[in-house]
């Protein structure tokens, strides 16, 4: 991917929130995120958080296959939040409904298999609130 | 929990669809009691098809989904009392205020685009 360098002043920096309810395989809305994601990071600005929520906490899915001339959304959103130490939660109600949890959510519930990528924090939608509190900018995908 | 939180911000949140057949109205109002746990200044409005959320009466159990009317008549309780109703979504679809499960501000377009204009974060679910 190439992006635009336009690599803002340091003072122009701003904070942003990504609300990513889009899943990554039936909407473009993941894909524009993660392609939001990193042009924000390559123009200088910061990610405050990046928060999953209903269908798109199948971002965070480790277990996703792709047929090799197609983008893995999930794996690419992980380098991202990897190779950034970038904050990234997904919100347990809408997680554990759709088989997305830690090696904790599945002790607990008993589940044979962990499916969520440890980049991830499984959290609550008070991280999302208190994310927004500290950011300049909100966006929302799907 | 204010050190986490520092700023009070506007948040509005815009509820558009239809009680059932998609999980947005759910999300939006986890959305709202968590804003509301975090004393987060909230307004919930209700546009297009998300007036039917507010609508009395709601039988959901046939159909295997909880009633969402009744967790909307809560949001008092939490001390959600900004509800906005746009008014033309409501006459557009044959109801009156009397019909809905709480007591809501009916809105004006004007009013309604000032209201977003004068928030933090708009969240459109």
């Amino acid at each position: 991917m190439t992006f635009l360098a336009n690599t803002p002043k340091a003072s122009g920096a701003l904070r942003y929130t990504l609300l990513i309810n889009a899943a990554p395989q039936s909407s473009q809305g993941a894909k524009t995120a993660l392609r939001f994601a990193e042009s924000l990071l390559q123009m200088g600005h910061n990610i405050e958080r990046l928060f999953f929520y209903g269908d798109g906490v199948l971002n965070a899915s480790s277990l996703s296959v792709m047929p090799q001339d197609e983008i893995n959304i999930p794996a690419a959103w992980h380098a991202l939040i990897e190779a950034n130490g970038l904050s990234s939660v997904v919100c347990v109600s809408s997680a554990i409904r759709r088989g997305i949890v830690d090696t904790a959510e599945a002790q607990r519930h008993e589940l044979y298999a962990a499916s969520c990528y440890t980049s991830s924090e499984i959290g609550g939608l008070g991280q999302l609130i208190e994310a927004l509190s500290n950011s300049d900018r909100m966006l929302s995908f799907g | 929990m204010d050190n986490n939180i520092p700023n009070k911000q506007t948040i509005s949140l815009i509820a558009r669809r239809a009680p059932y057949g998609s999980d947005g109205a759910r999300q939006t109002l986890d959305i709202a009691f968590a804003a509301a746990v975090f004393e987060q200044p909230l307004n919930y409005i209700f546009i297009g098809d998300g007036v039917f959320q507010l609508v009395a009466g709601q039988n959901s159990v046939e159909i295997s989904s909880k009633p969402q009317g009744a967790a909307l008549e809560t949001l008092e309780l939490y001390g959600i009392n900004e509800v906005f109703v746009h008014s033309e979504s409501l006459l557009n679809r044959g109801l009156t205020e009397s019909q809905l499960v709480c007591r809501a501000n009916l809105i004006e377009d004007c009013a309604l685009k000032q209201l977003i204009a004068e928030s933090t974060y708009v969240i459109n679910l």
